[in-house]
């Protein structure tokens, strides 16, 4: 069939538009339900649609089957390629945020278009692997980093996190399966070894709200000290959950906490729930939590 | 069904005029109008301009039978199978407008659960649709040039294969 292509004048008596009536937000939930090559074919209905960054939606979950779903599971299959090319359209349409959710066993190759996005704000990915292309400049905007299960090739987690210079909340989780090799101390080692090196990590995150750390090794000397490190560095800092703390540490006896104020914990109920909470999930026998505070006499849990 | 009979009723107006009387506790689905409850600002009708009576009417139907509340366990799992089948034989409007003028609504009172059951209507039946077929369907007048749309196709070709 012959396409119809109009002037750019709309005749007076037209039906009106739909696609246009509706507010953006609409738009993007109707064409985040579509099928990857629908929503991008929307792009060509009008230039109207094309301009106006209509397929704003970014978010992805390759599941298992190859599949790849903006918001929602849907019925074609598309292949890594697709992802690319998705990705690559997205580019063009500066989106600010980015999720990669990849179910399948191996790794996924981060797209490389992605480190054009200069104005991603939020970047989550699971199970990827992430070398940049030369140049790359660093995400400018980005304000939360959430990496679980990611490989760096040919660059660092440090040299990434040392490039994006907004950062508020950091999130490394590792991932505890042997079948990639273990980034996690990796990631931390090189986090030190950057701050150490040419690039201060610790200063180019002045911003930084929340930090959370899974898995930490506490019988790993380096570890620690570089998680220290990294701590004073943040003068921000508001969160901090180490999730795995007491939970890998078999020969712990004694833990201090100097809490600021009672009111970290929510009063005084709190502090007892927090401790109950710790103790639940401690690898050592015998391990007390002893909180010391300067504004309540010294209170032992054990 | 008479435990909701003390229920304070709050009126709802169409932009065509048309007054609609709907409780409280039903009508609190939508985010818009408890906003204005809780602003104090529902002490007369609420005009609701762009919202026909029509699409109101659907509209009211909707929440009223999202807000009953199963007895027991049992029952709740019936109601959610009734719930599912409800959900279904709403979204099979007569007329295409309808399933628009409802995405709108959803939109604009913000009932979440309604937008995204309308918005996932609307997906589906455009979902396979050739670029003329959607064109048609959402009244959209194609303004590109011939070089500027085979630019588009080309530089997603990969989606038009």
């Amino acid at each position: 069939m012959e396409l119809a292509h109009g002037s750019r004048k709309v005749p007076k008596f037209a039906p009106e538009d739909i696609i246009s009536s509706m507010p953006e937000e609409v738009i993007s939930n109707i064409l985040g339900r579509l099928p990857l090559q629908d929503a991008v074919r929307t792009s060509i209905l009008s230039s109207c649609g094309s301009r106006s960054g209509l397929c704003s939606t970014n978010c992805f979950d390759v599941k298992r089957n190859n599949k790849v779903c903006p918001y929602m599971p849907f019925d074609s299959i598309v292949d890594f390629q697709d992802v690319n090319n998705w990705v690559e359209y997205l580019s063009r349409k500066g989106i600010k945020e980015f999720t990669l959710k990849n179910m399948n066993e191996t790794p996924l190759e981060l797209p490389s278009h992605l480190f054009s996005c200069r104005e991603l704000k939020h970047l989550k990915l699971y199970n990827c692997y992430v070398c940049p292309k030369s140049g790359f400049q660093g995400f400018q905007s980005l304000l939360c980093l959430d990496l679980s299960e990611v490989v760096f090739e040919g660059y660092t987690c440090g040299e990434l996190i040392s490039r994006c210079p907004s950062l508020e909340i950091l999130k490394l989780r590792s991932n505890t399966g042997g079948k990639i090799k273990r980034v996690e101390l990796a990631k931390l080692g090189n986090l030190k070894l950057s701050a150490d090196a040419e690039m201060n990590i610790l200063t180019a995150l002045p911003y930084l709200k929340t930090l959370r750390l899974y898995e930490i090794d506490f019988s790993n000397e380096i570890m620690v000290s570089c998680v220290i490190d990294l701590l004073r560095g943040f003068s921000h800092l508001e969160t901090l959950l180490i999730k795995s703390l007491l939970a890998c540490s078999p020969l712990l006896k004694k833990m201090v906490i100097s809490p600021k104020s009672s009111e970290m914990f929510g009063g005084d109920d709190g502090e007892r729930k927090f401790v109950a909470e710790l103790m639940l999930h401690r690898a050592s026998p015998v391990a007390k939590i002893v909180f010391e505070s300067s504004y309540d006499a010294t209170t032992s849990h054990d | 069904m008479s435990s909701s009979s003390s229920s304070k009723m709050i009126e709802l107006r169409s932009s065509d005029g048309e007054t609609f009387h709907v409780e409280e506790t039903v009508v609190l689905q939508s985010e818009t109008i408890k906003q204005m409850i809780d602003d104090d600002c529902a002490n007369a009708a609420i005009p609701l301009p762009n919202v026909t009576s029509m699409t109101l009417a659907k509209v009211i139907e909707y929440i009223k039978k999202h807000a009953e509340k199963p007895k027991d366990d049992d029952d709740k799992k019936v109601a959610e199978e009734d719930l599912k089948k409800f959900d279904a034989e709403f979204v099979k409007v007569d007329q295409e407008s309808m399933l628009f003028d409802l995405v709108r609504a959803a939109n604009y009172l913000n009932i979440k659960s309604l937008l995204d059951l309308t918005c996932q209507a609307v997906a589906d039946s455009i979902k396979d649709l050739s670029v003329e077929e959607v064109r048609k369907k959402f009244n959209i007048q194609n303004d590109f040039t011939p070089e500027e749309e085979a630019k588009v196709r080309k530089e997603n070709a990969w989606a038009f294969d």
